[in-house]
């Protein structure tokens, strides 16, 4: 029964540095670090009924309470230059993939019983 | 800009006519008004937005237009009107980039647009203004 359980240690041995790999791969979004990086959200995002005027005049959207996947999709978007807006192209094009990571955190958790 | 011009006619009538007379004078302009108004500002409308959004959109983005299907698509239910017509117009013009939402916003017509627009908009969410 030796050679199976050294086969499953070489398994499981595996399977943890693939892993461990990959955690380290991934960005973790942390919210409380958003809170030294949101000056330049808060501008537009924070302000109700506001309105960005260039290049044309339409309400921002209101991000928070949308998902920490597609905040951060929206983010590197606006990096990548797959979305326009010149205004957010500036500022995504300032932020590393933490930063965007953070920001998406702290805007996913909207209030409970927010909305209107 | 027609029901104005009557509205005035009707108004210099005024003289001359019983009140009884008036009241449907003035009755008959401001229906005039809301119909002229209604054709120049091409308005929404939420019933055919609401079809039109249960036909298209709600296979991803949720019945209630809050409980997208992936957690990389947006929620729509309460996002400003004004917003959501301009995603979908960027869309449609490839200046927001995303395979899917193009296909889907080049299927719709402006007042389609307009109409699923305003219809997420009139939706209960829970997108708040946080500063």
């Amino acid at each position: 029964m030796k050679a199976p359980k050294f086969a499953t240690a070489i398994l499981l041995a595996a399977s943890m540095s693939s892993y461990s790999v990959w955690a380290a791969d991934a960005v973790q979004g942390n919210a409380d670090a958003a809170r030294a990086k949101n000056s330049m959200c808060i501008g537009c995002h924070g302000i109700p009924g506001y309105k960005a005027s260039f290049p044309s005049v339409y309400s921002v959207p209101m991000i928070s309470g949308q998902s920490q996947k597609y905040l951060e999709n929206a983010l590197l978007a606006y990096k990548k230059g797959d979305r326009a807006h010149p205004t957010m192209r500036g500022i995504a094009a300032g932020l590393s993939e933490q930063d965007m990571a953070d920001l998406a955190a702290y805007y996913s958790m909207a209030p409970a019983g927010a909305g209107k | 800009m027609r029901g104005l011009v009557m509205a005035k006619r009707n108004g210099g009538m005024r003289l001359q006519m019983e009140s009884g007379t008036f009241s449907a004078a003035v009755v008959g302009s401001v229906l005039l008004a809301t119909i002229s108004f209604a054709s120049v500002s091409e308005a929404a409308n939420l019933e055919n937005g609401k079809a039109k959004a249960e036909q298209v959109c709600s296979a991803c983005h949720g019945k209630d237009g809050n409980t997208p299907v992936d957690p990389s698509y947006p929620r729509l239910a309460g996002q400003h009107e004004d917003y959501l017509r301009q995603a979908l117009t960027d869309y449609r013009s490839e200046s927001r980039k995303n395979a899917i939402m193009a296909a889907q916003a080049k299927a719709l017509t402006k007042q389609e647009v307009r109409d699923v627009a305003a219809y997420y908009a009139s939706l209960p969410g829970q997108l708040i203004v946080r500063k």
